[in-house]
């Protein structure tokens, strides 16, 4: 087995609403292994995302520990937790997220630019992920110009610009039509596969669950179940 | 660079608003560099008349002591000109300059603005005291005229005088006999005449409103007009130092006024961006904290934020001086084409552009810092769960 890059400890998040306590996350350990794909399912509210934020570094919890890599990050300051998410995490959100006035190649080599690539290296990095992920010919458009599938490919693009060590995809299928659906979660397993990227995924749709080699089922705050 | 062409590609997302953000601190600039232009003509007017004149000590009227420009002395009061052989008599004064001035009232009925002075002075006058003031045409007053005129560029040019022309003051007519070059002074709209003629014109015949002294030794310049003072009380005599003080320090009242102007400009400035500012990162929560999530730096924001707002604002700052200049060219000409004011022409120069770029560049700082720091500690999961 491949090192541990995640590690949660008995991680608790509660949110205080209308004065009104409401534990999201509690009390959950999770063990992420380099170049592993997990999916976390659950219904809505079960704390799915919750979970992803706090992996993501996003917000702190409320108790327990999130380890990157060995490092307990609530000991990071800000700036520090920035860099690792700007360098060893990719995101992918439900919404794609992606800047509108810039076209889908800025919007790759954007990452990029924030950590200083050099500009003919980030160019040469954002083409040939476009390239791969089947976008050669949408670069020089901009999102309103892109379909759902195709924005969703530019995201994943963006979040594999820096070379992360870890995806977090929230919900990426969400907003995609069935057929956009399968692709996407064939293309993260390949990338999984191919990169050896570690992917967490979290979803409600069982059959984009399926793409992972573990799944994880989240109930009222608590991992319920390991399948995999 | 990315900081740039982020807040450049922000800037034109919303470029209707951006324009008009832009226009009304560009009106407040230009405004305030018109206003600083205009008191810094007349600074320079000043500069340019009296104080490159060749005179070490002026006599005015006591009555007209108080005003900075001794031609106003023509409005308040006269002094017999025998005066001048007692004065001439004190230790220290080397030459005298009898001056006498008038202002017709009903000079152009047709152009009210264009109210000349008339300068009775005799021939010494030119060369001794105004050097600067060159021929365009014809001649200076010589010894032997009585009702001859001289008049400055900006006068003649407002009223079309040319050699061989005639003027009729108090049922007197005057000849023109030679065109002033411009010089960007108050001489310019003078009309000098030979002081004979306009004394007997003005039925003042030996009275004088004004008279440049030179002196032997000019460290004790102060000393000798205190002693004129003493002597005379009828008159007051200032050193050239002391009227430049003197209208230093009414300036300095002119600039304070500016300055209130300024602050006027600056706080418009600061409310038209800061509204822009706050809608414009109102409607950008998702993305920002999209970009906050991918691992931009809480400060990059804050940077991103103050670099629009910087942006806008020198935009309007360079387009409100431009405009203010050009405000000025208009003002000026409307001045010198109706009125005859060559002198008092509003006046840009470097100074008056940079305070004009530095006040873009506080507004643009300054109503960027709320809307940056509000949006730079925006939650990062609010803001992506934002709509």
């Amino acid at each position: 087995m491949n090192k541990i890059i995640i590690e949660t400890e008995n991680l608790s998040k509660v949110f205080t609403i209308g004065g009104q306590d409401i534990k999201a996350l509690n009390g959950v350990d999770l063990k992420v292994a380099g170049g592993e794909f997990i999916s976390i399912i659950g219904p809505s509210g079960s704390g799915k995302t919750t979970l992803l934020n706090l992996i993501g570094l996003l917000e702190q919890p409320s108790s327990g520990t999130v380890s990157f890599e060995g490092q307990d990050v609530s000991k990071l300051r800000e700036s520090e937790l920035d860099d690792l998410r700007l360098k060893q995490i990719g995101f992918i959100f439900q919404t794609f997220n992606l800047m509108a006035t810039f076209t889908a190649l800025e919007n790759v080599t954007f990452p990029m630019e924030i950590t200083h690539v050099p500009e003919k290296e980030r160019l040469d990095r954002a083409k040939a992920l476009l390239d791969r992920l089947g976008l050669a010919e949408r670069m020089h458009h901009k999102p309103k110009e892109l379909s759902a599938g195709e924005s969703q490919r530019v995201a994943i693009a963006r979040a594999l610009a820096n070379e992360p060590i870890l995806l977090l995809a929230d919900e990426p299928t969400g907003n995609l039509d069935s057929n956009t659906t399968k692709e996407i979660s064939e293309l993260l397993q390949r990338l999984n596969n191919e990169y050896g990227i570690a992917v967490i995924l979290v979803t409600h749709d069982n059959q984009v669950a399926r793409a992972a080699s573990r799944t994880l089922r989240m109930v009222d705050g608590r991992l319920d179940s390991d399948s995999g | 660079m990315l900081l740039i062409k982020l807040a450049a590609r922000n800037l034109s997302r919303r470029r209707a608003r951006s324009i008009l953000t832009i226009i009304g601190v560009g009106i407040a600039i230009a405004f305030t560099v018109t206003i600083l232009s205009m008191s810094e003509g007349l600074m320079v007017s000043f500069e340019n008349s009296i104080a490159k004149q060749g005179a070490d000590i002026v006599i005015v009227p006591k009555e007209a002591e108080a005003y900075p420009y001794p031609d106003v002395a023509a409005f308040v009061g006269s002094f017999p000109e025998e005066l001048l052989d007692e004065i001439e008599q004190v230790d220290n004064v080397k030459i005298t300059f009898p001056v006498f001035t008038a202002i017709p009232m009903d000079f152009m009925p047709e152009k009210p603005g264009a109210m000349p002075l008339l300068y009775g002075v005799t021939p010494e006058y030119f060369p001794e005291v105004v050097p600067y003031l060159g021929l365009a045409e014809g001649r200076y007053i010589e010894a032997g005229d009585e009702f001859t005129i001289v008049a400055g560029s900006g006068i003649a040019k407002v009223a079309e005088l040319s050699p061989g022309d005639s003027l009729e003051f108090r049922g007197k007519s005057f000849e023109v006999v030679g065109i002033l070059e411009s010089s960007g002074s108050m001489d310019d709209g003078m009309l000098y005449t030979p002081l004979k003629g306009l004394q007997e014109a003005y039925s003042k015949p030996g009275q004088l409103t004004f008279v440049p002294i030179k002196v032997n030794d000019i460290s004790r310049a102060e000393e000798t007009a205190e002693e004129i003072s003493d002597r005379w009380p009828i008159v007051s005599a200032q050193t050239q130092k002391a009227m430049v003080d003197k209208f230093s320090d009414l300036m300095g009242i002119v600039e304070a006024a500016n300055v209130g102007l300024s602050a006027v400009a600056l706080l418009i400035g600061i409310l038209f961006i800061l509204s822009t500012m706050i809608m414009a990162v109102g409607e950008r929560v998702k993305e920002i904290g999209t970009m906050r999530a991918i691992g931009m730096h809480r400060s990059y924001i804050f940077q991103l934020v103050i670099t629009e707002s910087l942006i806008t604002s020198l935009i309007a700052g360079v387009i409100g001086c431009l405009c203010g200049y050009l405000l000025s060219l208009g003002i000026t000409y409307i001045i010198s084409e109706f009125f005859g004011l060559t002198y008092f022409a509003p006046m840009v120069n470097a100074r008056i552009f940079l305070t004009g770029i530095v006040i873009a560049i506080v507004v643009g700082a300054l109503a960027g810092l709320y809307p940056a720091w509000r949006i730079s500690k925006t939650n990062i999961v609010q803001a992506l769960r934002y709509e």
